[in-house]
C-alpha cells in the first residue's frame, strides 16, 4: 500500500485533508480563470519575459550572497559564546517577522541616497542602490537570509564537536577541518537552507517595491509585475502567476526528503 | 617522555595530578566512572587547559601559565571513547587524514590492523570493532609522540580486541596512556598503573604492587580483595562502624586492611576459641565463580568471602541467611594509611 492510511488516526487524516484543500483552493482559483487560449502570446510578451529572467537573476544572485554571508553568521551564532548572543540572533532573524515594507523602508534609510551608508556610497563611489537591479538583490538578500541562517545554525549546533576535536588533534588546520569535516556533515542543511531562502527571494515583494521600485527590466520582478498587471491587465497577471508557480514547483519538487532538517 | 604536574578546576569537578611516563612506555589509568580519566587525556591533547601547573612532552612545555600549545601542534594521537570516525570519508581517507600522515605509513597501518579489505569502503559502514581499529590506525598514522587511548577495547568483538592488544603489546615507539576499566588488560599491556579517583592519583605502581598492596578500596576491588579502613591501637583496629579486627602486629593510627576473600571461612554456628577474627554477617548475594562461590556479606563491614563449592553445599547457604565469618589475623595485610 502506498499510503499508510490505516496507521493514521481518522481525525488527523480529516484535518490534514481540509488543510490540503485549503492550500490548493487559491491555486484552483488561478487555474480556473487562466486565459489558456491566449497564453502563448502572453507568455511571450516582453513584460512577462523580462520579469521572468529578472526574477531568476535577482533570486539566484541573492541566494549566492546568502550562502556566502549566511554560513559564517550561522557558524558564529552556533559556536560563539558571548552575553548578547540571543539579542544578536533576534536581530539576524528579524527580517523573517518584519513586514517587508518596513524592511524596505529601513533599507532606504540605510542605503538610500540620503541614507547614512547610501550617502557615503554615492559620494565616494558614485554607486546608487535604490531603484536598481542591485537594489532588488539587496532587498532579496535582506529578507531571505534568516531562512538560510536558521536552517544552517541548527545544523552547526547538532554536529558533535568530537569530530572537529579529533581532526584538530590529528593536526588539521581550521580551514581543512571546516571544509573536509564540518561542511560535508551539514551539506543537507545548507541545501535545505538555500532552497528556502531562494523561494523567499523569488516571492519577495514588499521590501523590493519600497526600496527598489517597480521599473520594468530593472527592478520589476515577477511578483511586482503581477501587482502592476492586476490593475491594468488581469490576464497578464494570471499568466505571470502561472510562471511563478511552475518555476517554484520546478525547484521544490526535486527537493529531497533527506535535505529537510532533522533527517 | 610525558611530564604532568598540575591541576584543573571546573565548576563541579577538579583534578590534581603529578606523574611522568618514560619515553615509549605504556602506562594504564584505572579509575571509577567520573574520576577524571577522560579529562586527564584532554589535558594532554590540549582540549582542556590546566588551571595551574605544567605539562611537558619530551622537553617541550605544552601548557603552563605562560605557554599553551594548540592541540593541532602537540602531536598527540587521541582515540576517544565514543568512536569518532569521519563517516563520509573512506577507511583509507580516514587513516590518511592527518597532514603528518603519509601514504606509506597509512597503508602499513591499514595492513597491520587488518583493514585492507575495507579500505575503499565508507567508514560509516564499518562495525564497532572495525571502526575502533580505523580510529587507532588514524591516530598512529599522525606519527604522534604520545598516544592516548580511552577504553580502546570496551565492547569490541574478540578479533578486533586481539588485533588491538597485539599492536599495543609489541609497539615500542610511542609513549602510550591507556584508560581502561579492565585490570587484566592494564596488567597485560603496561608495566605501570595509575589509579585515579575523584581527580586524584590514589595509587601509582606496577600491576604486582597494586595487586599485593592495594592502597584504596577501589584498588582492592580491582583485584577482588576486601578493603577496610580502621583506626588501630596496638593489635586491635576499629572501623568507623565499630567493628573490631585483630591484627597480627601492633599499629597506631589509621590503617588500611586488606582481607583476601579466600582467607575467610564461613560457619553456621559461632566457631569456638582460636585467636582469629570472627564476625557475624548477613549474606547479601551469592555468585558461583568456577570451582568456587563468592559470597557477599554485610556485618558492619561489607566484604566478600570466596569458598569452595563443597563448603557451599555443606553449609546450604542462601541469601538472607546469617552466618559467622572467620579469618586469621596473619592473613590480613595491614598498612598505615
Amino acid at each position: 500500500m502506498v499510503f499508510p492510511m490505516n496507521r493514521l488516526p481518522k481525525t488527523i487524516e480529516l484535518v490534514a485533508l481540509i488543510a490540503i484543500l485549503f492550500l490548493l483552493s487559491p491555486l484552483v482559483g488561478l487555474l480556473q480563470r487562466m486565459p489558456w487560449s491566449g497564453l502563448t502570446d502572453l507568455l511571450g510578451s516582453e513584460v512577462v519575459l523580462d520579469a521572468f529572467f529578472l526574477s531568476l537573476l535577482v533570486s539566484f544572485s541573492a541566494t549566492l550572497i546568502v550562502l556566502a554571508l549566511g554560513t559564517p553568521i550561522a557558524w558564529f551564532l552556533a559556536r560563539a559564546r558571548f552575553p548578547f548572543l540571543k539579542l544578536l540572533r533576534a536581530v539576524v532573524l528579524l527580517p523573517m517577522v518584519l513586514p517587508p515594507v518596513v524592511g524596505g523602508t529601513a533599507l532606504l534609510f540605510a542605503f538610500g541616497r540620503q541614507g547614512f551608508l547610501g550617502k557615503w556610497l554615492d559620494n565616494w563611489f558614485g554607486v546608487t542602490l535604490p531603484f536598481s537591479t542591485t537594489g532588488s538583490v539587496l532587498a532579496a538578500v535582506f529578507v531571505s537570509m534568516p531562512f538560510f541562517v536558521v536552517a544552517v545554525e541548527s545544523a552547526f549546533r547538532s554536529i558533535n564537536e568530537d569530530f572537529e576535536q579529533v581532526a584538530e588533534t590529528l593536526g588539521a588546520s581550521p580551514s581543512k577541518i571546516f571544509l573536509r569535516i564540518t561542511m560535508p556533515r551539514i551539506l543537507p542543511s545548507i541545501i535545505a537552507g538555500l532552497a528556502l531562502s531562494w523561494a523567499r527571494a523569488l516571492g519577495e515583494f514588499g521590501a523590493t517595491i519600497t526600496f527598489a521600485g517597480n521599473l520594468p527590466g530593472e527592478t520589476q520582478t515577477l511578483p511586482l509585475a503581477v501587482f502592476l498587471a492586476l490593475e491594468t491587465n488581469p490576464e497578464a497577471a494570471l499568466a505571470l502567476s502561472l510562471v511563478m508557480i511552475v518555476t517554484s514547483l520546478a525547484i521544490l519538487i526535486p527537493f529531497r526528503d533527506q535535505w529537510l532538517p532533522g533527517k | 617522555m610525558l611530564y604532568l604536574n598540575g591541576s584543573l578546576k571546573h565548576e563541579h569537578f577538579s583534578l590534581k595530578v603529578n606523574f611522568e611516563v618514560a619515553r615509549n612506555k605504556t602506562v594504564s589509568i584505572l579509575g571509577p566512572n567520573g574520576s577524571g580519566k577522560s579529562t586527564l587525556l584532554k589535558i594532554i591533547n590540549g582540549l582542556e587547559k590546566l588551571t595551574s601547573g605544567e605539562l611537558k612532552i619530551d622537553t617541550k612545555v605544552m601548557d603552563s601559565g605562560k605557554t599553551f600549545v594548540e592541540p593541532r601542534h602537540r602531536n598527540v594521537g587521541w582515540v576517544p571513547q565514543n568512536q569518532v570516525l569521519f563517516n563520509h570519508l573512506t577507511v583509507k581517507q580516514n587513516v590518511e587524514f592527518s597532514p603528518r600522515s603519509s601514504k606509506e605509513k597509512a597503508s602499513e597501518l591499514i595492513d597491520l590492523f587488518e583493514l585492507t579489505h575495507l579500505q575503499e569502503r565508507k567508514a560509516g559502514s564499518c562495525s564497532g570493532g572495525e571502526s575502533q581499529r580505523v580510529a587507532i590506525a588514524r591516530a598512529i598514522a599522525s606519527k604522534p609522540k604520545i598516544l592516548l587511548l580511552d577504553e580502546p577495547s570496551t565492547g569490541l568483538d574478540e578479533k578486533s580486541k586481539t588485533i588491538i592488544h597485539r599492536y599495543l603489546k609489541t609497539q615500542r615507539e610511542i609513549t602510550t596512556l591507556l584508560v581502561t576499566h579492565d585490570p587484566l588488560e592494564a596488567a597485560s599491556l603496561s608495566e605501570h598503573l595509575l589509579i585515579l579517583e575523584n581527580g586524584l592519583i590514589t595509587q601509582s605502581g606496577s600491576p604486582n604492587e597494586v595487586k599485593s598492596f592495594p592502597a584504596t578500596a577501589y584498588s582492592a576491588s580491582l583485584v577482588e580483595l576486601n578493603f577496610v579502613t580502621a583506626s588501630a591501637d596496638g593489635l586491635i583496629a576499629t572501623t568507623e562502624k565499630g567493628v573490631e579486627l585483630i591484627l597480627s602486629e601492633p599499629f597506631k593510627g589509621l590503617v588500611n586492611i586488606v582481607i583476601p576473600p579466600k582467607a575467610i571461612a564461613l560457619y553456621r554456628e559461632k566457631p569456638a576459641g582460636s585467636p582469629r577474627n570472627v564476625l557475624q554477617a548477613e549474606i547479601l548475594e551469592i555468585n558461583p565463580i568456577g570451582q568456587n562461590v563468592r559470597v557477599n556479606l554485610e556485618g558492619g563491614i561489607n566484604f566478600m568471602a570466596e569458598i569452595t563449592q563443597n563448603a557451599f553445599q555443606t553449609l546450604k547457604l542462601r541469601a538472607g541467611d546469617t552466618v559467622w565469618a572467620a579469618f586469621k589475623a596473619t592473613e590480613l595485610i595491614t598498612t598505615m594509611e
